[in-house]
């Protein structure tokens, strides 16, 4: 059957590589790859690759192959009907941002099934506020309740949540 | 040639912008079709009345000067209020200070005006966020109009583009960046990567920010904005208080240069969609009609027939906001059978 992902890869070497290990590593078969540089959004190259599965079991086992090794994924389809449907949010906190459990952010994050696919941080001085980006991987009907989840967390942390605009 | 008689009130940058306009559009106005003569100036302690006409060069000479009260029309201590009730005009033009909390003294001039059964433009953003309904509800009572065009965006069209070059399109979504000081300060501290507090200090000896830059760092001003936005173009019976905000004095370098390394710039940014109405510093990819720098304002519609629909422009300044107010003055004179 054939399936296809989505994926968003940094342009840096090797992320094409680690975004087919899944896929092979569970007998999928990559039959082509392309990249759509035009649509470039925050560094990440979206590129499809298509593949071709025996069933959905198979395609679910990869899915989940994508998520342990990082990979970006927004979108899977098996024959053209959508499996998975994802988005990315970039997301800047800004306030105390370590001092206030970052751990703790991302877990409750990933406990609402947001997967936090990256997180950058940046203090100038420990006593000082500080800045972190994160980039959130998250289901498309469960965006709004992320967008809650966020509001609820910057209010009880005393952070400012400074989100991407939506539709971008 | 049609004809009507102007009254201004609160004679500040806005006024003077618009008695200036009167004054230089005048040829370009009578091509149109249409004579425009100032007849009365209010100020807080008094006003200039002479219904055959108020001189606008040698108004502007004595505003200059602080010798309004000099003028031989001078009415000391005649109220505003009194002036919009008696003096025989058409269409009183309300451009005194925007009040969130009480909507005051402009609230009570446009009210009395519609009362008065005479045409209102404001810039004035206070009275129409409070009270949008009771106000258009009072305009249409009174069987004359109420236009408020250069309330959001100053010199942008917006609410004459919808009402005419967008009529019959539902707006769906509203986003954009409606403040043109915070906008400076944000686009600052992204090209520079100074603090917030180097970047107000900055907006203040420009003369962008106000001493006490709280209507716009807190976001209050972008939000009276979003109420109009919302009850003139939506429909939405949404009310000023419950405009979600988040303002942009929390905004550190690092937070900034993070967003820019990852190909966003942060903006404060008014938006309604669904049920919810906020006005929140958000990411904005760097390649993004509403990524505009330094003070300008850009506005992105949704809409059901043309899509998206954005404007771009200078959201304040005396000559801009003049322009808008005029052009409501004509669509009000045009409209006149
Ligand atoms: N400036 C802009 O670029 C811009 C753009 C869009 C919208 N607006 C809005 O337009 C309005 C005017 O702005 P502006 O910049 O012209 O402000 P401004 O320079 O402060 O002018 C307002 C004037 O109204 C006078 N005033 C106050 N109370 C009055 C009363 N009861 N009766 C008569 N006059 C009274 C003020 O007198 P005192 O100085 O003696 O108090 C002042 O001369 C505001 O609502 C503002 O939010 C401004």
């Amino acid at each position: 059957m054939k399936a296809e992902a989505l994926v968003h890869l940094k342009d840096a070497p090797g992320t094409l590589l680690e975004a087919l290990a899944p896929i092979s590593a569970h007998g999928g078969n990559v039959y082509s790859i392309s990249h759509f540089r035009e649509r470039i959004k925050g560094g990440a190259v979206p590129t499809l690759i298509a593949f071709e599965v025996k069933d959905l079991e198979q395609l679910e086992v990869i899915k989940k192959g994508f998520l342990k090794q990082g990979v970006e994924v927004t979108e899977i389809t098996l024959e053209g009907r959508k499996i998975v449907k994802r988005k990315t949010l970039a997301v800047v906190l800004v306030g105390h941002v370590m001092a206030t459990d970052a751990k703790n952010t991302i877990d409750r994050l990933d406990e609402y099934g947001a997967f936090v696919s990256s997180f950058d941080l940046s203090i100038a001085k420990t006593e000082l506020p500080s800045a972190a980006l994160m980039h959130i991987v998250i289901e498309e009907n469960k965006y709004e309740g992320l967008l809650k989840l966020l509001d609820k967390i910057a209010e009880e942390k005393k952070l400012v949540v400074i989100r991407e605009v939506e539709g971008s | 040639m049609k004809e009507a008689r102007v009254m201004i009130v609160g004679f500040g940058v806005v006024g003077e912008g618009v008695a200036e306009v009167l004054d230089s559009k005048k040829k370009q106005l009578e091509k149109l079709g249409v004579k425009l003569s100032l007849v009365a100036v209010c100020e807080k302690d008094g006003c200039i009345v002479d219904e055959k006409g108020i001189g606008v060069s040698e108004l502007l000479k004595l505003k200059k000067a602080g010798e309004l009260q000099k003028h031989s029309g001078w009415k000391k201590k005649m109220r505003s209020v009194d002036a919009i009730r008696e003096v025989d005009c058409d269409i009183v033009v309300e451009v005194t200070p925007t009040n969130v909390e009480s909507g005051e003294p402009g609230l009570t001039h446009i009210a009395t005006a519609l009362d008065s059964k005479k045409h209102v433009v404001t810039s004035n953003k206070g009275p129409l966020a409070l009270k949008f309904s009771e106000l258009v509800e009072k305009a249409e009572k009174n069987n004359v109009e109420l236009k408020y065009e250069a309330t959001v965006c100053g010199g942008m069209p917006v609410f004459n583009m919808v009402e005419n070059a967008l009529a019959s399109n539902e707006i769906k979504s509203i986003k954009g960046i409606l403040n043109g000081t915070t906008n400076f300060i944000l686009s600052r501290m992204h090209e520079t990567g100074v603090t917030f507090e180097v970047a107000l200090k900055e907006a203040k000896e420009m003369g962008i920010a106000e001493e006490k830059p709280d209507y716009d760092v807190k976001g209050i001003d972008a939000a009276a904005k979003i109420t109009i936005l919302a009850n003139a173009l939506m429909g939405r019976k949404l009310a000023y208080k419950d405009v979600k905000r988040v303002g942009i004095e929390e905004i550190i370098p690092e937070g900034i240069a993070l967003a820019k390394k990852s190909g966003f710039a942060i903006k404060l940014i008014g938006e309604i969609t669904g049920d919810k109405a906020s006005v929140s510093p958000q990411l904005i990819p760097l390649g993004h009609p509403l990524n505009v720098g330094g003070t300008l304002n850009a506005l992105m519609l949704e809409t059901d027939l043309a899509k998206e629909v954005i404007v771009i422009g200078r959201g304040a300044g005396k000559i801009e906001t003049a322009s808008a107010i005029i052009s409501d003055v004509l669509e009000i004179v045009k409209s006149r059978k």
